[in-house]
């Protein structure tokens, strides 16, 4: 697939015979090594063609209408054993720690065949062999000097061979959209109050080749298109706020209609002023409640990262659930599961639905939480002392090494409540604690959690807009300037109650092992305490000049 | 203040028929919302503007890497971006020239397809921005810096200058990609070559400076650049890069396909050959021959920074430590080149080359300065900064990037010896110098490693320093060139062209120059288009060491282009 006038001539590298050049070079590989006594147990190659077409409006005009193709190349690659090999965590003072790759572009379009490809793919196998013969003998050195590891588990767990052949049908993205966007940009410019604004629309598209040295052979697709609206306003406190309404669909051919997103900038300006003239809110602790979308967050950021294998077997993590295999962690009503061959939840598109991870694993529904009580692990190939076996979980982005990672992350909560008696409840635990008011958090931005062992372990998820929930029974009224903070254990232990109106929450996940497109979906849940903090506040004035108006539009040119 | 400037402003309609209506339509958009934000923006107690500018840069633009025929990389996407700065206080002493960030000196994406309004949206919100952060960075310097009695001030305040006409623009190349990869597939045609990558630009459009004197000047910008980068590997492991470069108005300037093949070809049969030579083994202690591009890159490390008049940025003192106050390696008076030497820096003087410019980054008139007499600094290429040495202001020699302080740099610059002697007779001397070392031969450099294809080093953006040679070879007083790989210079510094002893035929090369001086972050094709002289020289005493390769960086597979040998266990 060629799509830039820029490559008028060329031809596809090795189009449609991408996984055979892989396997040439990878069994020629081979067999040089182990002629040199040096093979690698494991060896894995994912050669992934993006495109991304941007289309975008700011203030009426057009402000990108482009489209990129790369490809990249990721070799991982094993020295040593199952047991003991090069891609084991260093811990010594080796400056090696992390894996050494970095993004590797090759070529996607040649003049005369595929030697550029060829020798490309060639070329990072030697380093990357180079490097894990380097990483071995660092290894052995190391662990004559250093305390035994806390988890001694092995370093690998063998598969058996894959094969799929599933490109993905994404479709085209009819440029025609740039004038909806425009339009809608001018929508969001039209208030005098925001400073800034834009609505953009990416199509990305992946397809990719994998190979292995155990005889998987996938060539398997990934779309995604993202269409956002956002629109920033600056408070008279200085406080900058940006809102932001993302629909997420895998096919431009799912994507709501012009007339629906003018109103969903419409929206965004609304709420964008409304926040303006909105009181920030004070630091509290106390019941609150979270929407789906922000309980969808929560969970991926305080249950989720902590249930990822990797986490739980380097010697500097927290490891907060390691200890808590089949113990309760939540109340016995609740479920979590992490489900990446779900295609949609709610009749929503999942953005962390994969058939094959990127270590060549199917992918499959990983149990978390089975009444309350925590079950398992998110598991790629690298296993833990407490549990063997890859669930499909070895993910990551291009220009790093694999690890688990959430795909499709669920919460269930058997007997949810309706939203007025999920609200009557919050009125009447405030009530109970004596307090005047609780909050209700229904957008957020994301979040961030820490997992270390120096750092406090703690989450952060990001709210956007926040209710104050007054036990009086006066009107909700809304805030700003705060954001949900925690430790995890402390959190889940006062869930109180859920709803019954699940939500999805779509978004990418950057970790260790890069960025990757997740899910989350999660009823309402009602905590008896959290707490709130004060998010960070610029400090500039606002502008200190109107903001010029649209003089053509008002001519009508 | 000044409320004499927006009725002047708005007199001064564009007279450039040239210029197309959107593109006339844009500017005074941003004139308009400039003349607002100087009469309007405010600060209770704090200064109002004296001077601000915006530069505005519409390109269009091809940019692809290709590697031994095949595509790694194409962009075809427009450049349309806005440059802010807003001074406070007074010329005497104003926002610049401080360390830091946040400084009144910003730049902002524009919208690729761009409207009067967007841009005027845009320029509001940025002028804003640099209005108060230049603001508080006067307030962080008058509270900081002690002015010493002499100082020269800090910007020139120099009325209006007009729009130049600008001639037509060359045609985007249709077929960049087919050109890129047909020409880097001729370095796949050469065996032993490890990686070869051609990497082709093409940038048309135009840059505009308005500032609030009047200013409106209208500047073409049409470059055409290939690099063409070729890596091999030696037995030891040591990895050897080298390159070629052109630049040019047009496509159309651009040598033949056939011409370009044949270069990329000689090209990659030269590294190939100077990996296979061996390795320097010893220190070498002597003269040292710079002939072809290695003694125009001589110049361009060694003397271009001492011509170049700006002060650096006085030093802020913070809790990261000092930001800003790097040594000024400029004086005037000073003795940089041997007796009789000369050197005239002039961005007029290359008629149809991409980096000739009628006006500086700041909108002043370019002009050719005679910078070295006699081997001394006379004077000094200059921006609107004062430079205590330079009364006369500036001599439009003002460079910058989008979101910083013009400085003045060197970019045409034309270093002439006395006299020269033909290249045989530069060798001889070299070798009677030598021999008074003991030597047999004397080292000849033909290449150095150039920076925007891989880091050098040890070669920083402070230090005056030259790169390691890449070709480079012994010769001997019967004729012999014995190529020599894999050594750097020692603790050399800009004194080295002092001692100078001989000056041979003229080099010429074009390179891109870094228009904030800071040569390190540039990549392949980045950087001012321009152009140095110099003649080949013989310079009576160099320290070379060696850098010996890594033989676990040996490939255990064939990994380079058509070498079997290489693909032995």
């Amino acid at each position: 697939m060629l799509l830039l006038p820029l490559l008028v001539g060329l031809a596809a590298a090795a189009e449609g015979d991408a996984d055979a050049l892989l396997r040439e070079e990878l069994d020629a590989a081979l067999a040089t090594w182990t002629a040199r006594g040096e093979a690698p147990h494991h060896v894995a190659l994912a050669l992934v063609e993006h495109t991304v077409v941007d289309l975008g409006a700011t203030a009426g005009a057009v402000s990108r209408d482009d489209t990129r193709l790369e490809r990249t190349l990721d070799v991982d690659l094993r020295m040593g054993t199952p047991t003991l090999d090069s891609t084991h965590t260093l811990r010594g003072l080796s400056l090696l720690d992390d894996d050494e790759r970095g993004l590797l572009r090759v070529p996607f379009a040649s003049v005369g065949g595929d030697t550029a490809l060829r020798l490309a793919v060639r070329r990072e196998l030697d380093a990357r062999h180079r490097n894990a013969r380097e990483r071995l003998a660092l290894l052995e050195g190391e662990r004559a000097v250093l305390v035994e590891e806390e988890d001694p588990a092995p370093d690998f767990t063998p598969g058996a061979a894959v094969r799929i052949d599933a490109p993905a049908q994404v479709g085209a993205l009819d440029r025609a959209w740039l004038g909806t966007l425009v339009e809608a940009s001018r929508l969001l410019d039209r208030a005098p109050e925001v400073v800034e604004s834009a609505a953009t629309l990416r199509l990305e598209h992946r397809e990719r080749v994998f190979v292995d040295t155990e005889g998987t052979v996938v060539h398997d697709g990934w779309g995604d298109v993202l269409l956002m609206v956002r629109a920033s306003v600056v408070a008279d406190d200085g406080d900058t706020l940006d809102v932001t309404r993302i629909v997420d669909v895998a096919r431009p051919a799912d994507l709501p209609a012009p007339d629906a997103v003018l109103r969903l900038a419409e929206e965004v300006v609304d709420e964008a002023l409304a926040l303006r003239a909105a009181p920030r809110a004070a630091p509290y602790t106390g019941p609150v409640l979270l929407s789906g979308r922000a309980a969808a967050v929560f969970l991926h950021e305080v249950l989720g990262h902590r249930a990822e294998a990797d986490r739980n077997k380097r010697d500097d993590e927290g490891k907060t659930f390691l200890e808590q295999l089949g113990r309760p962690v939540l109340p016995s009503w609740v479920d979590v599961v992490d489900d990446p061959t779900l295609p949609t939840a709610h009749g929503v598109r999942l953005r962390g639905h994969y058939a094959v991870d990127d270590e060549g694993v199917p992918a499959a529904r990983a149990v978390l939480v089975e009444d309350g009580v925590f079950r398992g692990f998110l598991m790629g190939r690298s296993p833990l002392s407490v549990q063997a076996g890859s669930n499909g979980h070895g993910r990551r982005s291009a220009g790093n090494a694999p690890a688990a990672r959430m795909g499709t992350t669920i919460l269930t909560a058997e007997g949810g409540l309706p939203p007025e008696a999920l609200r009557s409840r919050l009125l009447a635990e405030l009530r109970a604690q004596g307090l005047p008011h609780g909050y209700v958090v229904d957008e957020i931005q994301g979040g961030f959690t820490l997992t270390g062992r120096v750092v406090p372990n703690a989450f952060n998820v990001r709210a956007s807009r926040t209710w104050r929930v007054h036990a009086d029974g006066r009107p909700d009224e809304l805030v700003r300037g705060i954001d949900l903070v925690g430790t995890p254990l402390a959190a889940f232990r006062a869930l109180l109650a859920a709803g019954d109106t699940p939500e999805v929450f779509n978004g990418t996940c950057g970790a260790e092992s890069g960025w990757v497109p997740v899910s989350a979906v999660a009823p309402p849940l009602l905590f008896r305490r959290l707490e709130l903090q004060l998010k960070e506040k610029d400090v500039a004035r606002p502008p200190l000049l109107a903001k010029p108006e649209d003089a053509g539009r008002e001519q009508g040119t | 203040m000044m409320a004499w400037l927006l009725p002047c402003l708005l007199a001064t309609a564009l007279a450039t028929d040239e210029v197309p209506p959107a593109e006339r339509a844009l500017v005074e958009a941003l004139e308009g919302e400039l003349a607002r934000a100087h009469a309007e923006l405010a600060l209770p107690g704090a200064p109002a503007p004296y001077h601000a500018r915006l530069t505005l840069t519409l390109l269009a633009q091809r940019s692809v890497e290709a590697t031994l025929g095949g595509v790694v990389r194409a962009d075809m996407s427009p450049v349309a971006r806005l440059g802010v700065e807003v001074r406070v206080g007074s010329p005497a002493l104003d926002n610049s020239g401080f360390g830091g960030w946040r400084t009144g000196f910003r730049q902002a994406a524009l919208p690729d397809q761009p409207t009067p309004h967007a841009v005027r949206v845009r320029a509001w919100r940025e002028l804003d921005r640099a209005y108060k952060e230049a603001v508080e960075q006067q307030s962080r310097k008058v509270a900081q810096v002690v002015l010493p009695p002499d100082h020269p001030g800090d910007y020139t305040l120099t009325g209006s200058i007009q729009a130049a006409p600008v001639p037509p623009s060359p045609a985007l190349m249709p077929d960049a990609g087919l050109r890129a990869a047909t020409l880097s597939a001729v370095l796949a045609a050469v065996p032993g070559v490890l990686d070869g990558r051609v990497h082709l630009a093409q940038e048309v459009g135009v840059a505009w400076v308005i500032d609030t004197e009047g200013t409106r000047v209208r500047r073409p910008v049409a470059e055409t650049t290939v690099r063409a980068v070729v890596t091999v590997q030696a037995a030891d492991g040591a990895q050897l890069v080298d390159q070629r470069l052109w630049t040019v108005r047009s496509p159309d300037d651009l040598p033949s396909e056939a011409a370009l093949a044949e270069a990329l070809d000689a090209l990659a049969r030269g590294a190939v050959a100077a990996a296979a030579a061996p390795a320097l083994e010893a220190e070498y202690v002597g003269p040292v021959v710079f002939l072809g591009d290695a003694a125009v890159d001589l110049q361009r490390w060694l003397l271009l920074p001492q011509l170049e008049g700006t002060p650096p940025d006085l030093p802020f003192d913070t809790i990261f430590g000092e930001l800003g106050g790097s040594d000024d390696g400029a004086r005037v008076g000073r003795r940089v080149l041997p007796p009789g030497w000369r050197v005239v820096d002039d961005a007029r003087g290359v008629p149809g080359h991409p980096g000739m410019a009628m006006h500086d980054d700041e909108g002043s008139f370019t002009r050719a300065v005679e910078v070295v007499t006699e081997g001394i600094v006379r004077t000094l290429l200059t921006s609107r900064t004062p430079h205590r040495a330079v009364p006369d202001g500036t001599n439009g020699h003002a460079w910058a990037r989008w979101d910083g302080r013009a400085a003045g740099r060197a970019c045409f610059t034309t270093v002439e010896a006395p006299r020269a002697v033909p290249e045989a007779r530069l060798l001889r001397l070299g070798l009677r110098a030598a021999a008074a070392y003991g030597l047999d031969h004397v080292l000849v450099v033909e290449r150095l490693q150039e920076p925007a294809v891989r880091d050098a080093r040890g070669f920083g953006d402070d230090a005056p320093a030259l790169p390691p040679p890449v070709v480079a070879a012994r010769w001997y007083a019967d004729g012999r060139r014995v190529p020599v790989r894999s050594l750097r210079f020692a603790a050399v510094d800009r004194r080295a062209l002092r001692d100078i002893v001989a000056a041979g035929p003229v080099a010429r090369a074009d390179v891109l120059l870094p228009r904030d001086g800071r040569a390190a972050n540039l990549g392949p094709v980045e950087g001012h288009p321009c152009r140095v002289e110099a003649p080949t020289v013989v310079v009576a005493e160099l320290e070379l060491v060696p850098t010996p390769g890594d033989p676990s960086a040996v490939p255990t597979l064939p990994v380079a282009t058509a070498a079997p040998e290489a693909s032995e266990p």
